[in-house]
């Protein structure tokens, strides 16, 4: 299967067991207030039942719970541990500072900034297929750097830079925007990402 | 067994309403006063969904749509939700226990004022330069600050929640007291009702954290009026720490009461004894203690608190949560089953909390999170939590003790009437934002792409089912006030104390108890007759 990132990846294989889970609970419960509500509606003659607990079965089930639990948590963390993960030997990095209400994109080493705000929203281009290690700052307030095809967000802060890597696997324009409430322009604070194969980036940053 | 009480005379008219230290007055117009609120601040989600019916701006300003969905928010969390549960637990928590009169009086009504003040002063920010706040309900810092956010509305909202949580803070404490200490003789804790116990673990909750938002207020109206106080490194992320160690728990402080109205409405509409009770209130005190221990979990995507660690408290909410279902639908099998308006309610809130809580089990995941939270999902998961669990709590509780408060029953053509526009609103408005929110729509936008314009249409419509579902109860609420029903002391064959005496109770609550031997004894009475 093609995915256009490995968070997108990382997201999916996640998402798809916590989404039989939500099926299959959403299913049990569902299916037993319906029994129970139509197995043990009022009728002449029904007398409701005497007991008042069944502690066997109720810490059975609290086990199967603890089990769930255990389940999702690891499949969790052990996702959480790639998702997090920045390498040292990343070749491509990207400096990212979001502002009231735009965004500024620097390609150390090259010289090349890119900016826009919420009337001409940037382009950030990428190089399809290899790790970009991103530095995000904010000149202001808190924002967040959101792509949601690539399923990930990152917040950006005014008082210290956070790092996070990205791959983007599929050629491909793609919607970024900011996801963290940031005043009056929030709802434009929008850029675009452009990822193209290594020869045609080179391309555009010699370009600029 | 006889409590032999004085009967203390009750002024009459508005003062006697107003200053009264009669723990049913207070919880009334409590209740009147969230219900305004509710109103206030469901007028302005109306708003906004009509600005978001279509892409682009049509309705309001930017300015003004923040200004809304700020409002909004405030005004559900402030304002409608966390002093709507404390108010039920004023009116019903004596009255269960077999108390005459709540534990310190004088300082609940201060809390009810307090409260109010608080709102007006927020909702007064509309007629200031600027407006009103605009910064969100949790005033994420520097946007918070005099630089980012100008104009006293800012401030004025700062002093309304600083006042209404003062006030929520004090019945807490009262509360408190008089679940501690005003028992009736036999009400060992161990007799005490679902809802009581949920009331005590919701007053331990807010005790605890109320006072930390307190603090940060204080803080942050310093740093707007001198500054130095969240500028510095880690300052913007101290903020959010201290925020969410009171936002988190009081999320539960605006679900516990909820809970246990269901668990006692359910057990009646079953005619059953409550099935698991032990288990029911152990899970109530492990819900407490982890909810005070999951606070950051709305700070995953910051890259900057301890993910793991609030996943894992996070996600072992599922234990609990699993055993209240338990305990519930173990109540409903095995019983004789009347579908009532309270228990349609009763059943919504069952189903409905359920896409909430499974919801928050998936952006308890920071993988998942990364992607979801502050989008449509986001918004989705805690509207399903808040409108169906706690709302559908709220009127399934109405629906089965607005006869004990008013001595009247509510018409019940009009409740089911009620119920179903409740179900088709909330779900044609809130289910289409989970599928918004992984498209990648962000949570308070003003306006959207094109291509997402169909499921926000809906959504809008929903809304306004909603608001004609709201209407109906007030009209069923009218009318049945008008028109009377009497209801009897015990219409529906309820199992706890407060069914005992007459509807509405006197002003101390009791002629006369009847033996305490367990969590129902009016079930105990029943079945010593058969």
């Amino acid at each position: 299967m093609a995915f256009a990132s490995d968070t997108r990846a990382e997201f999916t294989s996640l998402f798809s067991l916590y989404e039989w889970v939500m099926i299959g609970t959403t299913v049990v419960v569902f299916g037993t207030v319906l029994f129970a509500a139509i197995r043990y509606r009022r009728r002449p003659g029904r007398r409701p039942s005497g007991k008042s607990e069944a502690n066997m079965a109720e810490l059975v089930y609290a086990l199967i719970l603890v089990g769930v639990v255990a389940l999702l948590v690891t499949r969790t963390f052990t996702t959480e541990n790639r998702v997090d993960a920045v390498a040292s030997n990343v070749k491509q990095h990207v400096e990212v500072t979001a502002f009231k209400w735009g965004w500024r994109f620097a390609y150390p080493g090259s010289g090349v900034t890119v900016v826009g705000d919420n009337r001409r929203p940037p382009t950030l281009h990428l190089p399809v297929g290899e790790p970009v290690v991103f530095a995000e700052r904010s000149q202001d307030v808190v924002h967040s750097f959101w792509v949601p095809a690539l399923r990930f967000k990152r917040d950006a802060w005014p008082d210290d830079t956070v790092e996070f890597e990205l791959t983007v696997d599929r050629p491909g324009v793609y919607a970024g925007r900011c996801a963290e409430f940031c005043g009056l322009h929030h709802s434009d604070m929008n850029f675009v990402v452009v990822a193209e194969p290594r020869d045609r980036f080179e391309r555009w940053l010699r370009a600029q | 067994m006889t409590t032999v009480a004085l009967e203390r005379p009750r002024p009459a008219g508005l003062i006697g309403w107003l200053a009264s230290t009669d723990h049913k007055r207070i919880g009334l117009l409590q209740i009147g006063a969230s219900i305004g609120f509710f109103v206030a601040s469901g007028i302005a989600a109306l708003l906004m969904r009509s600005e978001l019916a279509e892409p682009g701006m049509q309705v309001v300003s930017r300015q003004s749509y923040n200004e809304l969905f700020t409002i909004h928010g405030s005004g559900m969390v402030y304002l409608t939700v966390t002093p709507l549960a404390l108010a039920v637990g004023i009116y019903l928590v004596p009255l269960q226990i077999g108390a005459a009169e709540i534990a310190w009086p004088r300082l609940t009504l201060l809390g009810l004022w307090l409260f109010v003040a608080g709102g007006v002063v927020m909702y007064l920010g509309f007629a200031v330069d600027h407006g009103a706040a605009k910064a969100g309900w949790f005033a994420t810092y520097p946007l918070s600050s005099a630089a980012n956010t100008t104009g006293k509305g800012e401030d004025m909202w700062i002093c309304g929640v600083f006042l209404s949580v003062l006030g929520n803070t004090i019945q807490s404490g009262t509360l408190l007291a008089t679940i501690l200490r005003k028992r009736a003789p036999g009400m060992t804790m161990a007799r005490v009702s679902a809802f009581t116990w949920s009331m005590l673990v919701t007053v331990l909750l807010a005790v605890t954290s109320f006072p930390v938002l307190l603090g940060t207020m204080a803080a942050l109206e310093w740093d707007r009026l001198h500054g130095g106080v969240f500028g510095g490194h880690y300052g913007p992320v101290a903020y959010q720490l201290l925020f969410w160690f009171y936002g988190h728990p009081v999320v539960y402080v605006m679900f516990f009461p909820f809970v246990g109205m269901v668990a006692e409405a359910v057990s009646a509409f079953s005619a059953r004894r409550f099935f698991g009770y032990k288990g029911f209130t152990l899970s109530m005190l492990l819900f407490a203690a982890l909810s005070m221990s999951v606070w950051a979990h709305h700070m995953f995507a910051t890259g900057r608190v301890n993910n793991e660690y609030f996943s894992l408290t996070s996600t072992m909410l599922i234990v609990p949560a699993g055993l209240e279902y338990f305990a519930i639908i173990g109540t409903m099998i095995g019983g004789a089953i009347v579908f009532s308006t309270a228990m349609l309610f009763s059943i919504g809130f069952l189903l409905l909390f359920l896409v909430g809580g499974l919801t928050g089990i998936i952006v308890a995941s920071p993988p998942l999170d990364y992607h979801l939270t502050d989008s449509y999902f986001y918004v989705s998961h805690f509207h399903y939590t808040l409108f169906g669990g706690s709302l559908f709590g709220f009127f399934a509780g109405v629906y089965y003790w607005f006869p004990k408060v008013t001595g009247a029953l509510l018409r019940e053509s009009l409740g089911k009437l009620h119920f179903v526009l409740m179900v088709i609103g909330a779900n044609l408005t809130f289910f289409p934002m989970l599928i918004l929110g992984f498209e990648g729509m962000p949570r308070r936008v003003a306006t959207y792409p094109s291509r997402f314009t169909t499921l926000n249409a809906l959504e809008t419509g929903g809304g306004f089912v909603i608001a004609l579902g709201v209407l109906v109860f007030l009209v069923n609420v009218w009318w049945s006030l008008r028109h009377r029903r009497p209801a009897g002391n015990d219409p529906f064959g309820g199992p706890t104390l407060e069914w005992w005496t007459t509807s509405p109770p006197p002003r101390l609550n009791y002629e006369s108890l009847p033996p305490i031997r367990s969590y129902a004894p009016l079930f105990d009475l029943r079945e010593e007759r058969r």
